[in-house]
């Protein structure tokens, strides 16, 4: 998961930024306005979390713009202005939730999970698919209730492509997703967490998770069972 | 005494009494001074008449021939009109046919000067007498001195002054009730304007108008035009307050936020500890600032704010919810008639957000908002789990404080309740009709 941070304030985008890289996230940081629109309209960023008062671009902009410009991944807002008239504002302009200041760093990353669960189209926590169930609260993956260890980077991967469950998702795509811009990316590695994943989801060759469509890319193929 | 039409009606009436009573007496005075000098003019007229008819005999003796008497009332007893000559000694010398019993002493008057006096006769009646001492020349020198009066009955032209007296006084009377009525209606038409601002102020306060109209004469156009000024410089200085505060107690919330957070990384027992102090105080800061910044904005002139129509705030709470609580819970709006409120917007934004909020929060799926024109209420429905007794009560008591903690009360619905308080207005907790869920009844002023 790649996730955009726009905060000015120093201290508070580099707690929110090893917060969120702990979690597995990829991270785009910007304290600035100008400079989070650039991001936020040309990085493949799965979430943002802006804060209203910007230098250059106010938030409130930064999120109609890179709405104008059909980006469609969820927006979170951090506000020290936590009136309900700011709040209508904010969900008006595109955000698609809220969060004043001050806050715990905990309740943050509940919030990001929630929303990048809904924009996957699941209500709950826990993502079921047939035989395959990820809890993305605690990170913990069970096959066939059966708890499978997995690393902080096989987890990464297996989440992502289940928030997008069905959909072909192309190495590259997935490299975005994973890493930061600055950090060494061969798709080498990416294939070898693939055949990881599968050794360890599905050691005896029955569930077949994950598709490899040549030339294409990954797609988890597993039913999504009821919630 | 302190309305302006009572004054000017009641100066006006003065000044007009005044007036006529001026006119009626001057008016009355000259009519019955020339009354009197045209009574003078005949009754010369009638003693030069007498005179010219007399003569004087060898022996003294005054003959009148009454076939030459002017006025032939002279000859009649009873006309009450008669002349007299008397002598020195206050013989009568001649006396005409019309004389009655009752003959008036002449008064010693130098010869040659007209006495005019008013006495009254025997019968009590008023008469008119205008005497003249002469001197009659006869044969060679030798002089009559007598004295000729002529009377007159007052009783006629008294009569007539009397009956021009009176209506003198009626028609002077009925003009002056005239023009008070006329005064009076002019009143209300010169002073409709004041009246109409005063209404216009009436409405503002009640929150039925934002400013005076410009629809005022030219002279009243300064005063409601300087009101006009008052108020939006009135509400322009609460907004500015009203922002500095929240600019400062918003600015101290990014610290805090980064205070919060200090200990997420640290592994050391120790440290934790002391963060732990760090987390405790600036929560305490964060409740403080929160409550010191309500209060605040509540200590704000709330006759000031401009009506507002709840319906639309609603509709944006409600879109705006269902996106924060991905369409779990439908809401749904009943509006009866459109109608105000007075109060801040961001004020109208914190009390339904709260109470919406609450609801959705606590699991209701169905919201229904009625909004209620004619006693200015809003009642908030929900399907969710209810308030629990101990809440319901509590928030009925007087005084309770934003920020105090109630278990299972979102601070949010205790806020609301101080706002609707602040506005003079109320928020009831109960359980709707069917006794499912949640109900809050908010009443505005």
């Amino acid at each position: 998961m790649r996730a955009l941070i726009i905060e000015d304030e120093q201290a508070l985008r580099e707690q929110l930024v090893e917060a969120l890289r702990e979690q597995g996230f990829a991270i785009d940081e910007s304290g600035d306005g100008t400079e989070g629109l650039y991001l936020a309209t040309t990085m493949p960023i799965d979430i943002a979390i802006i804060d209203l008062g910007l230098p250059g671009i106010d938030g409130l902009s930064i999120i109609k713009k890179l709405r104008a410009e059909s980006c469609s991944y969820p927006v979170l807002i951090l506000t020290a202005r936590d009136s309900w008239q700011d709040k209508v504002d904010g969900l008006e302009a595109g955000a698609d939730d809220y969060l004043a200041k001050p806050f715990h760093i905990e309740e943050m990353l509940a919030r990001i999970r929630a929303l990048l669960r809904r924009s996957g189209g699941f209500s709950e926590s826990l993502l079921r698919f047939e035989g395959l169930s990820i809890d993305t609260r605690t990170q913990q993956v069970m096959v066939n209730d059966n708890l499978v260890s997995l690393t902080a980077y096989e987890y990464r991967v297996l989440a992502y492509l289940a928030l997008n469950a069905g959909s072909v998702i192309s190495k590259a795509v997935l490299l975005d997703h994973l890493y930061d811009e600055d950090t060494d990316r061969d798709p080498n590695v990416l294939e070898v967490f693939i055949r990881r994943l599968r050794q360890k989801l599905d050691p005896d060759k029955k569930l077949d998770p994950i598709e490899t469509l040549r030339g294409r890319g990954y797609r988890l193929s597993l039913e999504r069972s009821g919630e | 005494m302190s309305s302006i039409s009572a004054r000017l009606l009641v100066s006006t009436a003065v000044v007009l009494s005044i007036f006529f009573v001026l006119i009626a007496v001057s008016v009355s005075y000259s009519v019955h001074k020339r009354a009197e000098a045209a009574l003078v003019d005949r009754l010369q007229g009638l003693i030069y008449g007498v005179l010219a008819a007399t003569d004087v005999s060898a022996n003294q003796q005054l003959l009148v021939s009454s076939d030459e008497l002017p006025d032939p009332r002279l000859s009649q007893a009873t006309s009450g009109l008669f002349v007299e000559m008397v002598n020195q000694d206050g013989q009568p010398l001649w006396q005409s046919q019309s004389s009655t019993s009752f003959i008036p002493t002449v008064a010693k008057t130098p010869v040659g000067e007209w006495v005019f006096d008013q006495i009254e006769n025997d019968a009590g009646k008023r008469v008119h007498r205008l005497q003249l001492a002469t001197v009659w020349e006869y044969n060679e020198g030798l002089e009559l001195p007598f004295t000729i009066q002529a009377v007159s009955p007052a009783e006629s032209l008294d009569v007539q002054l009397r009956q021009f007296d009176r209506s003198l006084w009626i028609s002077l009377l009925i003009s002056g009730i005239g023009l008070l009525l006329m005064q009076l209606w002019i009143l209300s038409k010169s002073l409709k304007p004041l009246n109409t601002i005063g209404d216009e102020l009436t409405q503002i306060e009640q929150g039925e108008r934002d400013q005076l109209s410009n629809k005022v004469p030219t002279e009243l156009a300064p005063l409601a035009s300087s009101i006009n000024t008052l108020l939006t410089s009135e509400r322009n200085r609460h907004k500015q307050y009203r922002n500095l505060l929240d600019d400062l107690a918003h600015s101290l919330k990014t610290p805090i936020s980064v205070l919060t957070n200090l200990g997420n990384s640290t592994t050391d027992a120790e440290k934790k500890g002391m963060i732990k102090t760090v987390d405790e105080q600036t929560t305490q800061m964060q409740s403080t600032l929160q409550r010191y910044l309500q209060r605040a904005t509540q200590s704000t002139p709330q006759k000031l704010a401009a009506a507002i129509s709840p319906l639309p705030v609603i509709e944006r709470l409600a879109s705006s919810l269902q996106k924060i609580y991905s369409n779990k819970t439908s809401i749904s709006i009943n509006d009866e008639h459109l109608f105000k409120v007075r109060l801040a917007d961001a004020d109208l934004y914190e009390i339904l957000g709260n109470v919406l909020d609450n609801a959705c929060k606590y699991g209701a799926t169905a919201i229904n908002v009625t909004l209620h024109a004619h006693n200015k209420t809003i009642v908030i429905d929900d399907n969710g789990p209810g308030f629990p007794q101990k809440l319901i009560t509590h928030l009925t008591e007087r005084g309770v404080r934003a920020d105090s903690q109630i278990e299972g009360l979102g601070l949010g619905l205790a806020a609301s309740t101080e706002l609707m308080e602040s506005y003079g207005g109320s928020l009831k907790l109960s359980a709707p009709d069917d006794l499912s869920g949640a109900r809050v009844t908010l009443k505005f002023v």
